[in-house]
């Protein structure tokens, strides 16, 4: 007991704690009685607290939609542009192996932004490939979700692009052209818009 | 994933919804008897619902981890405690967004962090202004003080040979402190 006393008594947090602990090991019971000598409605008490609990859930619930929302945007980003650097690879006629080096950039790296969009892309591997491609600034950073996460009509732009260019299997005119126009989507959209 | 040591997102949800009406007036007078014991949040704007509010958030966002073992009642005074502590040092402002009232109750406890002279000070004004509501029940002010050396309220009676009943007298009287502390 010693040690435990030790412990807590010169801590100024520890006596308030204890005001505040005397009260939460109440039974129902006694907590209300004493609750009505005081002067204090149990039931008025009770309810306030109640809605306090009902905001904060209902609260929570529209915070997760949102994070969930931002989640699947994130990924329809993410696979904006994986296939946009497939098709900029190819375009070039580079490897993964090949853009890594050229780009200082890990292969790994390379490999997952190409296949995988829940990878979060580095600042530095988008700005080094953006640099690559000679393409415009901050191109490649929309697709990133680093920055800002655009909105629906954006995304919509990206998922779109993204299907078609997945479907493609050998670079043609039609898919040169795609990625032009892709670039210059990307280079007049206004992070402004969001 | 199952969490051994914390409850999950699911969990606490559910043991919310779960709560009874005397859990309710707990966690109402606890947030006001935290808003109290920090007088300058009145003058931050801050209500003691809010403080309730952030502590359910934080719990169900994971910022603040409900430890299995510890009642929801008790988890959510102490991230109430914790985070009143927080807007004092940083001040009402940091409860303007979501993210940023989440992140508040995420700080460590203020006792273990706490260092400047002002708070050590206010620490101590709060001290004695709790030392002066119970100078007419040294008997209280005893349990309060074993209570806070860490004792459990059976090892309390034991040490001071009371019984049951004069145990949950002298808890009512302190409880009319508090309220008196409060209002």
């Amino acid at each position: 007991m010693e040690k435990k006393e030790k412990g807590k008594w010169n801590k100024p947090e520890g006596l308030a704690e204890a005001f505040c602990e005397v009260m939460l090991d109440m039974d129902a019971k006694t907590l209300a009685d004493t609750l009505t000598e005081c002067g204090l409605s149990p039931k008025v008490l009770a309810e306030k607290s109640r809605s306090v609990a009902e905001e904060a859930l209902e609260r929570f619930g529209k915070d997760e939609a949102e994070r969930v929302k931002d989640v699947g945007r994130v990924k329809a980003l993410h696979e904006g542009l994986g296939a946009l650097l497939v098709l900029l690879r190819r375009k070039a006629g580079l490897s993964q192996e090949e853009v890594s080096k050229r780009a200082r950039v890990d292969v790994e790296e390379v490999r997952a932004i190409e296949t995988d969009p829940t990878v979060e892309p580095s600042p530095r591997t988008i700005f080094q490939l953006e640099q690559l491609f000679h393409l415009p600034e901050r191109t490649l950073v929309k697709l990133s979700g680093i920055t800002t996460i655009p909105n629906e009509e954006f995304t919509e732009g990206v998922t779109r692009f993204a299907a078609d260019a997945r479907a493609m299997n050998t670079l043609s005119k039609e898919e040169t052209n795609l990625v032009n126009a892709f670039i210059k989507f990307l280079s007049t959209w206004s992070e402004s818009r969001k | 994933m199952t969490n051994e040591k914390y409850a999950t997102t699911q969990e606490a949800l559910s043991a919310i919804r779960d709560l009874s009406d005397a859990d309710h007036q707990k966690l109402l007078l606890a947030a006001r008897f935290w808003h109290a014991q920090r007088k300058a949040l009145e003058k931050q704007g801050v209500e003691p619902e809010e403080l309730l509010s952030q502590a359910y958030l934080a719990t169900l966002s994971g910022d603040r981890r409900w430890r299995r073992g510890v009642t929801l009642v008790k988890h959510l005074s102490q991230c109430m405690r914790s985070t009143s502590g927080h807007i004092l040092e940083h001040g009402k402002t940091e409860l303007a967004g979501k993210t940023e009232l989440r992140k508040i109750a995420v700080v460590p406890d203020r006792s273990t962090t706490e260092s400047s002279v002002e708070a050590q000070v206010s620490a101590k004004d709060e001290i004695e202004s709790i030392r002066k509501l119970f100078t007419d029940d040294k008997q209280a002010f005893e349990v309060l003080l074993k209570r806070a050396a860490g004792m459990e309220p059976e090892e309390i009676r034991a040490e001071m040979s009371l019984s049951a009943v004069q145990y949950t007298t002298i808890s009512r009287r302190i409880l009319r402190k508090l309220t008196s502390f409060v209002n």
